[in-house]
């Protein structure tokens, strides 16, 4: 069960890398595109730069958060390509859901305040088709974020076979067992 | 926001060539200090990766309706510094993997290959400077 050893400090640090380069990546694509399309000088004076750096805090605060817990309990030096597929599927999908919530939730109780002006009667349809609507878009982000998720981790699993690649193996550097290493539960998955 | 984007550049590269420098000769430093000092390196080089991107986004939208296009030769070069960024960052999350994984076993950081990602990561920083100076300067 190698694969399930904790390395505090090297799966702290390798998370943080990751949630960096993950949301990097993501934002300079879509720059790119944007970009290319001629509209991202126009978007980007629309936002503002307070308003910039604050939604940028806030995509790598939340993608930072899902990659540490994807990251959780993997030690890098022994996980396989399948295991961080699935983690990146798994947590990237919980991610796509995160961002989509708040959006979602808005729509619910914005709905229902508004339904409740024409009576308890609207207030219950609406809710009921809102909630069949949240669902589905529930459904769909997490859909979404698991497909970027499968993305970045097939991106990962690259990077980490480059480094094994042209890296010395830890037996070949003669370490030794990290002290104080502890096991996680694969239900921790 | 250009302060902080020429701050957070300047510890990405000149960081990368202490750390060159240090793999290459490491003066009066053990290999356990070593080791740490690679450790460290690396939280200021992805916090100062994410100055740099969250800046230099800002920088751009300063422009505004007058960012020049993807067709000129200013926007040429903006792409080409992306491109550096994207490539500097992917050699350094190879970078980061391999450091993590020898640091946390206290082996050895004074690896042929650990050494000439160093190398990559302050000349691709010195290239992407380059192009900096060009979009700014022209």
């Amino acid at each position: 069960m190698a694969e399930h050893t904790v390395r505090p400090r090297g799966t702290t640090l390798i998370a943080f890398a990751l949630g960096v380069l993950h949301t990097v990546t993501l934002l300079v694509a879509l720059g790119w595109l944007a970009y290319r399309g001629g509209g991202l000088g126009n978007a980007l004076a629309g936002i503002g730069t307070a308003v910039g750096l604050a939604i940028f805090v806030g995509l790598w605060g939340v993608i930072g958060v899902f990659t540490l817990r994807a990251v959780r309990g993997l030690d890098f030096a022994s996980v396989t390509p399948g295991r961080v597929f699935e983690r990146g599927a798994i947590w990237g999908g919980f991610n796509g859901m995160a961002f989509a919530a708040p959006l979602l939730l808005f729509i619910l109780v914005a709905g229902v305040v508004n339904a409740t002006r024409e009576g308890p009667a609207a207030v219950a349809t609406t809710a009921a088709v809102l909630v069949f609507y949240v669902g589905a878009g529930t459904a769909v982000s997490f859909a979404l974020g698991a497909m970027v998720g499968v993305i970045f981790g097939l991106l990962d699993n690259a990077l980490l076979a480059v480094s094994r690649m042209i890296g010395p193996t830890r037996a070949e550097a003669g370490e030794q067992p990290v002290e104080g290493a502890r096991e996680v539960e694969a239900s921790d998955a | 926001v250009r302060s902080v984007h020429v701050l957070a550049a300047t510890v990405i590269v000149g960081g990368g060539a202490l750390m060159w420098a240090l793999a290459l000769g490491r003066p009066g430093m053990g290999p356990a200090a070593l080791a740490r000092a690679c450790e460290r390196y690396e939280w200021m080089f992805w916090g100062s990766l994410a100055l740099v991107v969250a800046t230099g986004i800002g920088n751009l939208g300063a422009f505004g309706d007058g960012l020049p296009g993807p067709q000129t030769a200013w926007g040429q070069t903006l792409q080409i510094k992306v491109g550096l960024v994207v490539v500097l960052m992917l050699a350094s999350a190879v970078r980061t993997f391999m450091v993590a994984r020898l640091t946390d076993g206290g082996g050895d950081t004074t690896g042929m290959a650990l050494r000439n990602l160093y190398a990559l990561t302050a000349l691709l920083g010195v290239a992407i400077l380059g192009a900096a100076e060009l979009l700014a300067h022209g």
